[in-house]
């Protein structure tokens, strides 16, 4: 029998300490589990430097808004008439049913990047129109049955149709809409060769609430740093913003805005050729297309709108496009002139098709662009759902609903719902957010061995097939789809490092620190982690998923102050990490992040169907049926502690519908009715072409070889919102039957 | 992934001395999900229908080692006045396999105290993961073992202030196990009726607790029914003898067949 060291050690209980010790009259039977509670009391996390200090970023805030949302909803943001909103306009998502599918672009095997046939064997394509039938992608002969044979599954996603296939050449400055693009065929998005708009990779998820999470994309790869000029943050080494110093002298300096996501999301979309952009566009391209235009010169402002009302030209009697103002003079009004007011071009290039060389203006555009899209989207909170109004009893339980939403609640609650869609926004990918909205209202992430910590660490343990391992705070892999299907954020960015923090973490551990290229990594502290990693003290049984001194562990460098575990307050040393990360058998060195995708908020679910990263599922009821039986795949990096099948759901169909109920008391009715903020102005959407999947017309206005158009006409609506009788529907009313 | 088990011998791990740093309220691990009722003089069965639905919370959870799943199972206390010969079973409805494991308490059960140091060879914690087959003090237990019991750590008694004072036996209808991730071994009662049931003689009046669950995780789903009876015996009887203990032999579980 092998020795073991032995270790005069005093061990103490994980107490409750007093700072999560929450009142009796809270802790009351069965209600230990995490508690999900309003949005009301759920603070954006800060920026710094952005409006305030001694020399802000935005100037005027308001001015930041409306330009925000102006550049949301302007089409001439668009090469070819695509804005934000041309996919961010149902409750901050995508309703459309025609032509939104895309082959599986993600999936590792080429050969599956085909359409595959619906579950009622109707051969899918372009411009195909969606039917309640083709949902969902994968199925079983019994959908609650976990061992019921599959009878259908598909990559095929379910997203959101963007530009036609082109390479930049140009734009005009004023009045044509259109950029001057080379229209080319497209091998996968063509009806009998006649090509349609693309179609996005993944499902578009909501702006609303958006602005609460720490990563933005499924992926996470929107980085919490906004760096002024690319969606990367610190991962970007040429990325920077032109700042005067003096009449003569212009720098271009890096930017460092923290919980800026938003800002690092909006600068990938209009850039994209599969999202709004022919190839080979840039930021100053779009600044010099927009700059003299007036903001949504084409489509009609409401006059009441919320924001851009004051602004726009209309009144009660009549409805008119535009605003009373230019990009250009909103930039100047919103932002800090020493980001534009240098007089010189000389220093910022000049367009790759030729032209002038840019100006400052031009040159900083990608970040007035970003900043004020996230200004505009951290107005779209939606705090005034049915669950937020609700009066609480006691025990912090909404009491306005009925009992069937409350049995919902608490099914919500014991059935590992929680564990992931924790905290207000209903996410852990909220990271800042929870952690402040902790200090208010401990009881909202649980009490005793049913609390979720909700801690500030971008890396987290947790238990998942048959390993402990790392995962990043706020993503979770559920099994939707086969792995290869979509790497999630197990995938890299264009400059080769892994999305994922959790890999960095693993090279930090090591030593490695040169792979460590997002910062906060170097944060994370171990004792905060839920599940232990190294520990100081010597079990019974050899552990393949913990460091212990037989491994060789340090004390942690930061501080033990309100740690979760205080037991857990250690890491590997780094012979001991490399030893195990080299090793056959690594078991300890390990994370979940392939097939991983951020854990969505809850929050109007009712409306933002299709479900799931690809779409896959029409209904929520689909979707239940989904965690009932424990998820559609068990691979390796599954969160098999959290989606198991569930037994109160399989064995009632009751307990079913009320989930469901509850779910739907996440929607605000101001967003249903597109009440204030939730008001827009008119935008014409692609709504598919002319024709099916079988046969459609060529004759586009762009280009003969583009199939023609047809037009999803949003109108314009004020603060007032939508008439009563026409409200925003779930996803799958507007299927075909 | 299978490792040799180390015995667990006191001076295989040393702790010096517990600091217990309570506060007031005790860390509540699990919550009992309800009291079946007293069994007295007219009451001579207490039934749960749906006592719980998990096909792999008793055992059979490969990410556990197939020790006990605490938070997914169900706790169920009862109290007897009596000492007489007792059944208790778990009644399968549905594609599912029970499991149960039986102690007496010290008063109706607390929850038990989540503690740091049990750790199963899955690397779960109490009371995530627990030991349903040990006995009160043993490693994956003292979270629940009563604090006026000693454990397999020096100088350490159980944690918890209402909590078990002996191992009365468990039923497993599911597959046996090689390990419980606690280092015990869970036979099954080899008949896979979808019923698992105990008969004890007689056992000493007083509190009890029951955690029941499904015991294998292939199965599709269902729920399980429990049900604690007694056999109504003549008054006269009372007059004989002394309660006689269903105690388990220490070193080994007896199944009721």
């Amino acid at each position: 029998m092998p020795a073991f060291p032995l270790f005069r050690k005093q061990i103490a209980l994980i107490a409750l300490s007093s700072s999560w010790l929450i009142a009796s009259n809270i802790a009351s039977a069965n209600e230990f589990h995490p508690l999900p509670m309003g949005l009301q009391d759920m603070q954006v996390p800060e920026v710094p430097g952005l409006l305030d200090g001694a020399d802000p970023v935005i100037i005027d805030k308001e001015k930041a808004i409306i330009l925000g949302k102006a550049l949301f909803w302007d089409t001439n943001i668009g090469s070819d008439g695509m804005a934000c909103g041309s996919c961010h306009f149902h409750a901050g998502a995508d309703s459309r049913t025609k032509n939104q599918l895309s082959p599986g672009g993600k999936s590792t095997d080429i050969s599956d990047q085909i359409f595959d046939d619906s579950l009622s064997g109707q051969s899918m394509g372009a411009n195909h129109n969606l039917r309640a039938g083709d949902f969902p992608f994968h199925q079983r002969a019994t959908p609650l049955d976990k061992n019921s044979a599959v009878i259908h599954d598909s990559d095929d996603v379910v997203s959101s149709a963007g530009p036609f296939t082109g390479q930049y050449h140009g734009s005009q400055r004023s009045q044509t809409s259109y950029d001057d693009c080379e229209w080319m065929d497209d091998p996968v998005f063509n009806v009998n060769l006649i090509t349609t708009r693309q179609v996005q990779l993944r499902n578009t998820p909501t702006v609303i609430n958006a602005i609460f999470n720490h990563r933005s994309f499924w992926d996470g790869r929107a980085n919490n740093i906004f760096n002024g000029s690319s969606p990367w943050g610190d991962r970007d080494p040429e990325a920077g913003v032109w700042v005067k110093e003096s009449a003569r002298s212009v720098v271009k300096q890096r930017l460092r805005l923290i919980n800026s996501s938003l800002a690092s999301q909006a600068l990938a979309p209009p850039l994209s050729s599969n999202e709004m952009s022919c190839k080979g566009r840039s930021f100053p391209d779009i600044g010099r297309k927009i700059l003299s235009r007036q903001p949504l010169e084409s489509q009609k402002v409401h006059y009441q709108d919320s924001v851009l009302g004051p602004l726009s030209y209309s009144d009660a009697s009549q409805q008119l496009p535009g605003l009373q103002t230019t990009y250009a003079r909103l930039i100047k009004q919103a932002f800090n002139p020493k980001y534009w007011s240098y007089r010189y071009r000389g220093p910022f290039g000049r367009p790759a098709t030729g032209g002038l060389a840019y100006s400052q203006l031009e040159a900083n555009f990608s970040m007035f662009f970003g900043l004020a899209i996230q200004m505009y989207e951290s107005t779209l909170i939606s705090d005034q759902s049915r669950f937020d109004l609700s009066a609480r009893d006691e025990k912090g339980l909404p009491i306005d609903l009925t009992p069937s939403e409350l049995n919902g609640l608490a099914l919500f609650r014991e059935n590992a719902c929680v564990s992931c869609h924790t905290g207000p926004n209903f996410s852990l990918a909220s990271i800042r957010a929870n952690v402040e909205f902790n200090k208010l209202h401990p009881e909202t992430f649980g009490i005793g061995s049913y609390r979720i910590n909700p801690t500030p660490n971008v890396v987290n343990t947790t238990l998942f097939s048959s390993h402990n391992g790392f995962i990043d705070t706020g993503f979770a892999a559920t099994g939707v789809t086969k792995d290869a299907d979509d790497i999630g954020t197990g995938g890299v960015d264009i400059f080769g490092n892994p999305l994922s923090f959790s890999a960095q973490y693993l090279q930090f551990l090591v030593g490695n620190t040169s792979r460590v290229i997002d910062a906060e990594v170097r944060d994370v502290r171990p004792c905060d982690f839920q599940e232990a990693f190294a520990i100081n003290f010597i079990l019974p049984f050899p552990q393949d998923a913990l460091f212990t001194p037989g491994d060789g562990v340090k004390p942690q460098t930061q501080s033990t102050e309100n740690c979760f575990n205080i037991y857990t307050a250690y890491l590997p040393t780094e012979e001991a990490a490399l030893a195990e990360l080299e090793s056959d058998h690594n078991t300890k060195m390990v994370h979940a992040s392939n097939a991983a995708f951020k854990i969505p908020s809850l929050r109007n679910i009712e409306l933002t169907g299709p479900y799931m990263h690809n779409g896959g599922m029409a209904t929520l009821e689909e979707v239940i049926e989904f965690y009932t039986r424990g998820g559609n795949f068990n691979g390796p990096t599954k969160q098999s502690e959290k989606v198991f099948p569930l037994g109160a759901l399989f064995n009632s169909e009751q307990n079913r519908k009320d989930l469901v109920a509850f779910l739907k008391t996440l929607t605000d009715d101001r967003v249903r009715y597109e009440k204030a903020p939730f008001d827009h102005p008119e935008i014409r959407v692609p709504h598919g072409h002319v024709g099916d999947v079988a046969e459609v017309e060529g004759g586009n206005p762009l280009s003969p070889a583009l199939a023609k158009d047809e037009y999803l006409l949003i109108e314009a609506v004020g603060a007032h919102g939508r008439s009563k009788d026409d409200p925003l529907l779930p996803f799958d009313a507007y299927l075909a039957p | 992934m299978k490792k040799p088990i180390i015995s667990i011998l006191k001076s295989s791990f040393v702790v010096s001395s517990l600091a217990l740093s309570c506060d007031a309220l005790a860390a509540l691990a699990v919550f009992p999900s309800g009291h079946l009722g007293d069994l007295d003089i007219s009451t001579h069965q207490l039934t749960q229908a749906a006592a719980n639905s998990d096909v792999q919370s008793y055992t059979s959870n490969p990410d556990l080692d197939s020790a006990a799943w605490g938070h997914l199972g169900s706790w169920w206390t009862f109290h007897t006045h009596m000492a007489k010969s007792t059944t208790i079973t778990a009644t399968g409805i549905g594609d599912i396999a029970p499991g149960f494991t039986v102690w007496r308490t010290d008063g109706l059960f607390d929850g038990g105290t989540g503690d740091a140091f049990e750790i199963s060879t899955a690397s779960k914690g109490v009371p995530h993961s627990f030991n349903q087959v040990g006995n009160p003090g043993d490693f994956g237990t003292i979270w629940m073992t009563d604090d006026s019991l000693s454990t397999a750590m020096p100088g350490q008694n159980g944690l918890a202030a209402q909590g078990i004072l002996e191992t009365i036996g468990y039923a497993n209808d599911g597959p046996a196990q090689a390990q419980n991730g606690w280092g015990a071994s869970i036979a099954s009662d080899g008949n896979r009726n979808g019923i698992a049931s105990l008969t004890f003689d007689s056992i000493m009046h007083g509190d009890y607790l029951i955690f029941v669950g499904g015991a294998d995780g292939s199965l599709s789903g269902g729920t399980i029914d429990l049900a604690v009876s007694q056999v109504p015996v003549p008054g006269a009887v009372y007059l004989f003898g002394t309660a006689i203990f269903g105690l388990l032999a220490s070193s080994r579980r007896r199944q009721a067949d």
